[in-house]
C-alpha cells in the first residue's frame, strides 16, 4: 500500500509541474506547396501543448477548395521527464481552379483561449493534358465514338479509368445538359493495359449518349471520386488490406468533349416515320401455311436492331378480306451491351380465315433512319402465302398468346373516324306532341292528386274512430234512454206498478248491460251496491221496488203518486253516484 | 255535354296543329328555314307542343346559321326530354361550335341528385304522384290490417316517396329559378354598366350561356360561373326556362325574344 502511495506522489510530482510548464502552439503544415488541379494535399493542424481543444479547427483561406476530413489523432509523450502532448487535424483539399492561394491561419480554442497558427502557401497548376507525358498514378480519360451525330442516335461515350495504385469508394459524377441523356451500357470492366510506356490497371465504363435536339453540344468533364492508397507504403500481407491502411481523397476529371448533333433530313423522311435511327432488320414467319377454314394460323413479325430501339413501333396489321385477325400483345426487350443499346420487339396475329382459297399475306414494312448511309431505309416483310382449305365445320379455335387464352383477345379494329359533322334530323312524330303538360298551371289538379289519398286515409281513420267511441258509448246511451223512459212514466202517472216494475228492470239490464228476465228487490239493491252505488240508495230502490210487488200482488195496479215522484229522484241519484 | 263540347273542342285544336307541324317539317325539308321557324314559333305561341317543337325549332335555327338560338332551343328542349339521344347529340354538335370556352361548375347538390338532369318534371311528378298513392294505400290498409310485411313495404315506400318529394321539389325549384341565358348575337360587349358608353370589360359570342342576376330598363345583368359580371342588352341573350311549363306568363312575355 505504501509502495501504490509512493507511485502515485512520484507520478503527481512528475505530472503537474509539466503540466503548468506546457505552452499551447498550432501550427498548419501541407505535404506539398505545388499541386495539380487533380491532385489533393494533405494538410494537417497541429496543437501542441494540450490533449484536447474545445473544438474543431476554424481554417481561413478554403474557399477555393473541396475540404474533407482525415480525422485526428492525440498524442501524450514522457522522454527523460520531459511531458508534451499535442492534437493532430488532418484535412485533405481539392482545388477547384488553378491560382496561388494562402491557407490559414487556422483558429483553434483551448480552455476558452483562442490560438492562431502560421499561414501557408500552396500553388494550384492546370491539369496536365491526357496526352502528355507524365501523368500521374490516377487519371481519367473520356472518349466519344463519334463527333458527330443525328437527333437521338446512340453515341457511345467511355470513362477510363487509369490506375497504378489501390483505390477505392469510387464514385461518378457524369457531366448534366439538357436534351442529353447518358445510359450506363452494362458493367464496368477491368483489364490491364499500357499508357505511355507504363501499365495501368484500367477501369472502363461505357456509356449510351444520345442527344434529344439537334445542336452543338460541350461536354463537361466527368468528375470521379475515390480514396487513394499510396503504394509506395504498401506492405503485404494481411495489412494490404485498404482498411488497414490510411488512404486520402483524390478527385480527379476527364477532359472535356465536343459533340455536334444534327436534325435528320427532312429529305426522304417516309409518311408516319416513327423517329427510329438505327440500324435494324425484319423477319416474318406465318405457322401453318396451310390450314383449314376456321382453322388459324399464327404470323409473326420479329424486329431486331440496334439504335433507339424504345421507339420500334406497334406494327398494324393490314386488313384482309375473309381473314379474321387477333392481335397478340407485341413482346419488346432492350439489352444494352458494350457497343450500345440493342433490343427487339415481336408482334403476333393470329390468322382465322373464312372460307377457303388461296391467300397472300402482303408485306408489313418498317422504316427508320440509317445513321452509317444518312438516309432513310424502309425494309418490309416478303408477301406471306396461305392456302385455305374447305373447313371441316367445326367450331372455330383460334390460337393465340397467353393473353388471348385469358380471353383479352382483340381483332384489329379501326377507330371509326369522323368524315363530317351535322346534327341530327327533325323529329316528325307528332306522338306525344302534347307533352307540354302543365302540371303547375294546373294546380288545383296536382294538388288534388297529391291531396287525394290523403284525405281519404284521414276520412277513413276518423270514420273508424267514430265507430269505435258509438260501439262504446252504446250501452250508456241505452241507459240513459232508459232512465229518461222511465223518468217520463213516472212523470205522466200513467204507469201501473207491473209496468213501473218492467221499466226499473228494463233500466237496470240496459243500464249496467244486463240479461234479467225477472228483478227481485234484493237482486236489484245487490246490482247497485256493486255498481258503485250508497247503500242508501240501493235500499231505497229497494224498498220502492217492494211496494210495487205489494201493489201487484195485493191488486191495487195503480201506483200512488209518491211512487211516481220518487222514482225519478232515484234514478237521478243513483245516475249521481254512479258518475 | 260538358265532356262532348271538350272532346270536340279538342279534336278541332288538334288538327290544327297537326297540320302546322307537318307544314313546319315540310318547310325544314325543302330548305325553308326561316318559314319552319315561324310555323314552329306559331305552335309554341298557341300553347301546343313539347321537347320535339323546342327541337325542331331548334335544328330550324341551327340550319339557319342562328347558332344562339339553335342552342336555346335545344336548352329547352332538354328540359323537357333530357334523355333524347338526338338532341342530346345536337346539343352537344351546338355547344362544340360556341366560340367561348366556359366550365360548367357542378355545386354539391347538383352532384348529389346527379340523376335529376336525366328526369323531366312530368316524369318526376308522376313518380311521385304514385308512391304518394301507394303510401297512403298501404296507411289505410294497415287501418284494418297491421302485419309485418306491409310494414317493411311501407318503410321501403316511404324511403322512395322522400327522395322522389325531394327530387320533385329541387327539380321544381331550379326550373323555376333558372337564370340561365344564351348570347344570341355573333358578338356581344359586356359593360360595366347599363349604359352604351360604360367600359367594355369582356365580348361574349354567340351560344354562350351565362347566368343572368337581374334586369332593369333593357339591360340585364349576367355572371359567369367563374364569377366575371357585367350589363348587356336584353335584346342580346334568351332566358332558358321562358318556354318551361313552370315560367310565368309574365316572365315569358317579359324575357321574349323572338
Amino acid at each position: 500500500m505504501k509502495k501504490i502511495i509512493l507511485l502515485l506522489v512520484f507520478f503527481a510530482s512528475i505530472l503537474v509541474p509539466c503540466q503548468t510548464r506546457a505552452e499551447v502552439s498550432v501550427s498548419l503544415s501541407l505535404d506539398r506547396q505545388e499541386a495539380a488541379l487533380s491532385d489533393s494535399t494533405r494538410m494537417v493542424i497541429k496543437v501542441s501543448g494540450t490533449r484536447s481543444c474545445d473544438s474543431s479547427p476554424v481554417i481561413k483561406g478554403l474557399d477555393s477548395f473541396q475540404v474533407s476530413q482525415g480525422g485526428s489523432s492525440s498524442r501524450v509523450e514522457i522522454i527523460n521527464g520531459n511531458f508534451s502532448s499535442s492534437v493532430d487535424y488532418t484535412y485533405y483539399i481539392q482545388p477547384s481552379k488553378p491560382g496561388a492561394f494562402q491557407i490559414g491561419p487556422a483558429e483553434v480554442k483551448v480552455n476558452g483561449k483562442a490560438f492562431q497558427s502560421n499561414i501557408s502557401t500552396l500553388s494550384i497548376l492546370k491539369a496536365a493534358s491526357p496526352e502528355s507525358p507524365g501523368r500521374g498514378p490516377i487519371f481519367l480519360m473520356s472518349t466519344l465514338s463519334s463527333k458527330k451525330a443525328y437527333v437521338e442516335e446512340q453515341v457511345l461515350y467511355i470513362l477510363k479509368l487509369y490506375l497504378k495504385t489501390s483505390v477505392s469508394d469510387i464514385s461518378l459524377q457524369l457531366p448534366e445538359l439538357d436534351h442529353l441523356a447518358f445510359k450506363q451500357l452494362g458493367k464496368p470492366k477491368e483489364y490491364q493495359g499500357v499508357y505511355d510506356g507504363s501499365t495501368y490497371r484500367i477501369i472502363e465504363v461505357p456509356y449510351g449518349l444520345m442527344a434529344l435536339k439537334a445542336g452543338d453540344y460541350g461536354i463537361k468533364p466527368s468528375r470521379m471520386s475515390m480514396t487513394a492508397y499510396d503504394s509506395s507504403r504498401s506492405r503485404r500481407g494481411f495489412f494490404e488490406d485498404p482498411f488497414f491502411r490510411a488512404g486520402r481523397p483524390v478527385s480527379i476529371v476527364s477532359q472535356a468533349l465536343e459533340l455536334k448533333v444534327i436534325p435528320l433530313p427532312e429529305k426522304g423522311k417516309p409518311k408516319g416515320f416513327s423517329g427510329l435511327v438505327g440500324s435494324f432488320k425484319i423477319e416474318a414467319t406465318l405457322v401453318p401455311s396451310k390450314i383449314r377454314a376456321g382453322e388459324s394460323a399464327t404470323l409473326t413479325v420479329h424486329i431486331s436492331g440496334r439504335g433507339n430501339v424504345n421507339r420500334i413501333p406497334d406494327l398494324k396489321m393490314p386488313g384482309l378480306d375473309h381473314i379474321k385477325v387477333y392481335a397478340d400483345e407485341p413482346v419488346f426487350e432492350a439489352h444494352p451491351d458494350f457497343k450500345g443499346l440493342a433490343g427487339f420487339k415481336t408482334m403476333k396475329w393470329a390468322l382465322v380465315p373464312e372460307q377457303q382459297g388461296d391467300y397472300e399475306i402482303p408485306p408489313i414494312s418498317l422504316s427508320f433512319f440509317d445513321p452509317d448511309t444518312d438516309e432513310y431505309r424502309i425494309i418490309q416483310t416478303p408477301k406471306q402465302p396461305l392456302i385455305v382449305l374447305p373447313g371441316k365445320g367445326k367450331m372455330i379455335m383460334v390460337e393465340a398468346g397467353p393473353d388471348n387464352q385469358n380471353g383479352n383477345s382483340k381483332s384489329v379494329k379501326q377507330g371509326v373516324e369522323e368524315i363530317g359533322h351535322d346534327i341530327l334530323p327533325l323529329h316528325t312524330s307528332i306522338r306525344n306532341l302534347e307533352a307540354r303538360s302543365s302540371i303547375i298551371s294546373g294546380g288545383l289538379f296536382l294538388w288534388l292528386t297529391l291531396l287525394l289519398p290523403f284525405v281519404l286515409y284521414v276520412s277513413t281513420f276518423l270514420g273508424l274512430r267514430l265507430k269505435r267511441r258509438s260501439v262504446r258509448a252504446m250501452p250508456a246511451h241505452k241507459a240513459k234512454r232508459a232512465a229518461k223512459n222511465l223518468i217520463r212514466q213516472c212523470r205522466q202517472g200513467r204507469g201501473d206498478a207491473n209496468n213501473l216494475s218492467l221499466c226499473v228492470r228494463d233500466y237496470l239490464n240496459d243500464r249496467f248491460g244486463l240479461i234479467l228476465a225477472s228483478l227481485t228487490p234484493d237482486d236489484a239493491a245487490n246490482i247497485l251496491t256493486s255498481k258503485g252505488v250508497g247503500p242508501g240508495t240501493a235500499q231505497k230502490l229497494r224498498a220502492i221496488l217492494i211496494g210495487l210487488e205489494n201493489n201487484i200482488y195485493t191488486g191495487q195496479t195503480r201506483t200512488s203518486g209518491r211512487i211516481n215522484n220518487e222514482i225519478p229522484r232515484l234514478i237521478k241519484e243513483i245516475e249521481r253516484e254512479i258518475r | 255535354m260538358v265532356l262532348l263540347y271538350v272532346t270536340s273542342n279538342h279534336g278541332a285544336s288538334a288538327d290544327e296543329w297537326e297540320e302546322g307541324f307537318f307544314k313546319a317539317n315540310q318547310a325544314y325539308k325543302v330548305g325553308d328555314f326561316q318559314e319552319a321557324i315561324e310555323e314552329y314559333l306559331r305552335l309554341i305561341r298557341s300553347g301546343h307542343g313539347g321537347g320535339q317543337i323546342y327541337y325542331n325549332l331548334g335544328n330550324a335555327y341551327f340550319r339557319a346559321g342562328q347558332l344562339g338560338r339553335a342552342i336555346l332551343e335545344y336548352e329547352r328542349a332538354q328540359l323537357l326530354m333530357p334523355r333524347d339521344p338526338d338532341l342530346n347529340f345536337n346539343l352537344s354538335h351546338a355547344r362544340d361550335q360556341v366560340r367561348d370556352a366556359i366550365e360548367e361548375s357542378r355545386g354539391f347538390i347538383e352532384a348529389a341528385f346527379f340523376w335529376l338532369e336525366s328526369f323531366n318534371l312530368n316524369e318526376l311528378f308522376w313518380s311521385f304522384a304514385l308512391l304518394n298513392l301507394l303510401l297512403w294505400a298501404i296507411l289505410i290498409i294497415r287501418l284494418f290490417h297491421k302485419t309485418e310485411w306491409l310494414y317493411y313495404m311501407l318503410l321501403l315506400i316511404l324511403s322512395a316517396w322522400f327522395v322522389t318529394g325531394l327530387s320533385f321539389g329541387l327539380k321544381y325549384y331550379w326550373i323555376s329559378n333558372d337564370d340561365r341565358v344564351v348570347i344570341l348575337q355573333k358578338e356581344v360587349n359586356i359593360l360595366a354598366g347599363p349604359e352604351e358608353d360604360d367600359t367594355v370589360l369582356f365580348k361574349l359570342h354567340e351560344g354562350t350561356v351565362v347566368f343572368q342576376e337581374r334586369s332593369e330598363d333593357g339591360w340585364s345583368l349576367v355572371r359567369l360561373p367563374d364569377k366575371k359580371r357585367g350589363w348587356v342588352k336584353s335584346r342580346a341573350i334568351g332566358l332558358i326556362s321562358c318556354g318551361s311549363p313552370v315560367t310565368s306568363t309574365s316572365r315569358r312575355q317579359r324575357f321574349s325574344v323572338h
